[in-house]
């Protein structure tokens, strides 16, 4: 693991530990968890915010995705090269919906829609 | 980045197909998808994915097994033994798009074909290392179920009382002359399993067979029933095979003769001991000389005869054992090491059944069927194949994925 790679897992476990602070505060402010829980209780919660997480990462990534990928791209139907935009798609995770940014294009020619990242 | 038609991610199919695969129902496989995979889907979802990948699994299937396209692993080292085993099944169809309710396909059961292809280990012997029957044989009540009888009234032997549970077939006994189990042991098994007919059905299996290297395997052997399919699809693509028929099957014939010729339970049992005891030692030519004898006896069969009349009986076991004896030398292949039952195949039927064949269980005819046949087979494979093409899946560039080829299933003909 070279430096940067060093700090960036330290920052994210700290991060972690941050958010996990906060969200036990937040169960107890909005009493959501109080006194003595059943533990599936306090696992479900823990088990939200876990998917919660997931979610957000999914999205970042395919942002980056999205972010680096060329302006143009073939229409994989006939090859014309289209112009692409970005676009707001939402996706079903095991985690739940993901509401990602992609590339979509647009073919002319075949009168239909593509999506380069696929 | 393998997303399929623009709105499920990778694992969430993962997590549907197999649980569309190992569940009763696609139902069932909604409830298990909500309550132990986190994430509900609607059972349109989960029978529309699970059709999409079960399509795209046959077309592996049938690609050209030199190839990665091919669904089969390539083995590093041929196999010691292979076994290719193959049986028929049935399952309820449906003619698909005909509104709500259900609208049979001909009689409302179509026939699936099923085989296993299975990697072994094995010994060989100088001599027979189970020289006498299995006691499961000797018992009358054993017996009756294996070839759907009612028991007869005679003296169940010792030890096989009904407290015994299940039966191991092929239990080695006796002095064998040596420590442990004669029989071979199952190392890695693969499923293929369709609706098509007998000729496609085999050469699917030729190109499971081919891309698992079995025709290099040392020692390599082709066991079935008396379906006679199975022997064309032997003929066709694994004559290279030993052809070994499946003992438990001219048992019920053996059975059901002598209880034509015999009135007495005690006699039916003892004639039926002596005939097991002969084909399992391959004395099938000496069988087939007292049978001729009997036949002679009774007459021949006039045409217009009830099958159930003892002189059919006889007939038609003649015809049968005729057809079958080179397939029949059983000695001979447990020196070779190698199964004498399709014990295999039967618990897989078992598996498949478990999954496409119940009450109220109806199957678009063929596409759904199909998909549903290669999803279960995938599962059921020993090489993990399902999930390596779940992982490798390509995405869909597209909103609508394109309809694969329908020629993957060639309707009916045997």
């Amino acid at each position: 693991m070279d430096d940067r790679q060093a700090v960036l897992a330290e920052k994210l476990e700290n991060l972690l530990k941050e958010a996990a602070q906060v969200s036990v505060a937040l169960d107890r402010a909005d009493g959501t968890i109080s006194g003595v829980p059943h533990y599936s209780v306090i696992e479900g919660r823990a088990h939200d915010l876990g998917r919660q997480f997931s979610r957000k990462i999914q999205e970042r990534q395919l942002g980056e995705v999205a972010a680096e990928a060329d302006a143009t791209a073939k229409c994989p139907g006939c090859g014309t090269r289209c112009e692409l935009t970005v676009e707001k798609r939402s996706l079903t995770s095991i985690d739940g919906p993901v509401g990602a940014l992609e590339q979509e294009g647009y073919c002319p020619c075949c009168r239909r829609s593509f999506f380069p990242s696929a | 980045m393998g997303f399929d038609a623009r709105l499920l991610t990778p694992l969430l199919i993962q997590k549907i197909v197999v649980s569309g695969a190992e569940t009763r129902s696609f139902t069932r496989a909604v409830k298990v998808m909500d309550q132990v995979g986190g994430q509900g889907v609607s059972r349109n979802t989960m029978q529309r994915v699970v059709g999409d990948v079960g399509g795209e699994l046959a077309v592996r299937r049938d690609a050209n097994p030199k190839t990665a396209e091919a669904l089969a692993d390539c083995p590093e080292e041929p196999p010691e033994l292979a076994v290719v085993e193959c049986d028929g099944g049935r399952i309820r169809t449906r003619v698909p798009d005909q509104g709500p309710g259900v609208h049979l396909s001909g009689k409302g059961w179509s026939e699936t074909k099923n085989a296993c292809l299975i990697r072994a280990t094995r010994q060989t012997f100088d001599e027979d290392p189970q020289p006498e029957p299995p006691a499961c044989f000797c018992d009358p009540k054993h017996v009756a179920k294996l070839v759907e009888s009612e028991a007869l009234s005679v003296a169940t032997p010792a030890g096989n009382g009904d407290d015994q549970g299940e039966v191991d077939e092929d239990e080695p006994q006796g002095p064998l002359g040596f420590d442990g189990d004669w029989r071979a042991k199952r190392l890695v098994r693969t499923v293929v399993s369709s609706m098509a007919c007998s000729r496609q059905f085999g050469r699917q299996m030729a190109r499971e067979a081919k891309r698992r290297h079995f025709s290099q395997a040392a020692a390599r052997a082709f066991l079935g029933d008396g379906l006679g399919w199975n022997w064309s699809i032997w003929k066709e693509q694994f004559s290279e095979y030993i052809p070994i028929l499946d003992f438990i099957h001219p048992l019920s014939y053996l059975h059901a003769t002598a209880k034509a010729v015999y009135e007495l339970d005690e006699d039916v049992w003892s004639q039926y001991l002596v005939w097991m005891r002969g084909c399992w030692q391959g004395e099938v030519d000496q069988i087939l000389s007292e049978l001729r004898l009997w036949q002679e006896k009774l007459g021949l069969p006039p045409a217009d005869v009830a099958d159930t009349d003892p002189r059919s009986v006889v007939a038609a076991t003649i015809t049968y054992l005729q057809n079958n004896r080179l397939r029949m030398k059983y000695p001979e292949y447990r020196r070779g090491g190698l199964p004498v039952t399709t014990a295999w195949m039967e618990s897989l039927v078992k598996e498949m059944n478990y999954r496409v064949k119940g009450t109220e269980m109806f199957w678009n005819d063929p596409e759904g069927a199909e998909a549903i046949l290669q999803v279960r087979a995938a599962s059921l494979s020993d090489d993990d194949r399902l999930a390596k093409h779940l992982a490798t899946r390509p995405g869909s560039p597209f909103v609508r994925r394109p309809k694969l080829p329908k020629s993957n299933v060639e309707k009916r003909k045997s």
